[in-house]
């Protein structure tokens, strides 16, 4: 009957811990480049652009937004249109812990920003792929550096925040269910096969 | 005589174990099935039959008129045809249905201009092949016989579950679609389409 238990809450045990996302570093939220937000930055509409955490050189337009003190949002859009988002933030407020766990993650460290164009603080990147054919540029007129226009598409800023934005997307897989499902599954037939091999002997 | 009751007791208890674990696994794995069959099952368009009374009189179609109950989605290079639900936010979550796709309540309504947000779940019959499309692609959205609106799929993307600012409201008449994507769901794919 103990047996019968344990194996029980070890089951519970794992389903549940298998919905709780272990989250150690809460990362900012970034927009994404297809719907950029902030203050325009920089905008190069053509030219030989380099990736953090990439040796290659890459021909492209590049566009750079301030999205607060600690973040910014680099959009890189090839010729071909395959863009590259870069997402920024300032690593000057976060442990040594932290930033073990975010590269862990897949997030470049950058010690010096300067040598990227940034404050002279240490930062954290890390790459999005994306599709950006037919992505509308920033219109000329906000492409000085440090300007206070918003990208083209940052017009929707303005409007109030909905229910949705506050929630985020919706949840459209149940893979986890699935595999959980499974998991239990294969434990109840291997318990009671180990029981009933008891029983015989 | 306790001896002797003793051992029977004690095997007829262990006898019953090994059945509760046999009934556990089945349930489990029926669980596991309707999930299966949720995913692979050919999804149903709903219609109305309009009898040809309540049409025009003039017109001479004699037979009964089957119209969409909901919109309907369709990409023809996926094969796609799905229905359209209303979703709403329910217990602080976005709903989401197995009949089909989920048009989200706060965004444009379908057909009209704005950003129309539709998701669903990432099932083979559903928008498991979505990453499949790619600009140029072309989407259609019927919301009757008659008025079918073109959408045409100019960015795609890999964006995380909290970032939602690809639904936001936008100025111009596109469609955004996405579903889940990634190990265990934890991102998702989004194609944005706009309106021909």
């Amino acid at each position: 009957m103990r047996k019968t238990i344990t194996s029980l809450l070890i089951s519970l045990g794992l389903i549940a811990y298998s919905y709780i996302p272990a989250y150690a570093v809460d990362t900012p939220n970034f927009p994404s480049c297809l719907s950029p937000q902030g203050t325009l930055r920089v905008f190069y509409p053509n030219g030989t652009h380099g990736i953090v955490g990439s040796s290659q050189e890459y021909v492209g337009s590049d566009t750079v937004y301030d999205l607060d003190q600690s973040t910014l949002l680099q959009c890189f859009c090839s010729v071909d249109g395959t863009g590259i988002q870069t997402n920024w933030w300032n690593a000057s407020s976060l442990s040594q812990e932290q930033i073990e766990v975010l590269k862990k993650e897949g997030w470049f460290y950058v010690p010096d920003g300067s040598l990227w164009g940034l404050v002279a603080d240490p930062f954290v990147a890390k790459n999005v792929s994306y599709s950006c054919r037919n992505t509308p540029a920033p219109s000329s007129s906000s492409s000085s550096s440090n300007g206070s226009n918003s990208s083209s598409s940052s017009s929707s800023n303005s409007s109030s925040t909905s229910e949705g934005e506050v929630l985020g997307l919706a949840a459209t897989g149940d893979s986890l269910v699935l595999l959980s499902l499974t998991i239990l599954a294969l434990i109840f037939i291997f318990t009671g096969l180990r029981q009933s091999r008891h029983e015989k002997n | 005589m306790k001896r002797t009751k003793s051992p029977k007791r004690s095997k007829s208890k262990k006898s019953k174990r090994p059945s509760i674990w046999v009934l556990a696994a089945a349930l489990t794995a029926a669980l596991i099935l309707n999930r299966l069959y949720l995913r692979y099952r050919v999804i149903p368009i709903e219609y109305s039959v309009v009898p040809p009374s309540i049409m025009d009189q003039s017109s001479e179609v004699e037979s009964p008129v089957a119209t969409p109950i909901y919109p309907v989605l369709r990409v023809e290079r996926l094969g796609l045809t799905l229905p359209i639900y209303p979703a709403r936010v329910v217990g602080g979550k976005w709903e989401t249905t197995a009949k089909g796709l989920s048009h989200a309540s706060n965004s444009a309504g379908l057909g009209s201009s704005g950003n129309t947000v539709i998701y669903g779940h990432n099932w083979p019959n559903m928008l498991k092949r979505l990453p499949d499309l790619k600009p140029g692609d072309v989407i259609t959205v019927s919301l009757s016989e008659s008025e079918v609106i073109t959408y045409t799929v100019t960015y795609t993307a890999t964006i995380a579950p909290d970032d939602a600012s690809l639904t936001r409201n936008t100025t111009d008449s596109r469609l955004t679609l996405y579903t889940c994507s990634g190990l265990l769901d934890r991102d998702r794919y989004v194609v944005v389409a706009h309106h021909n």
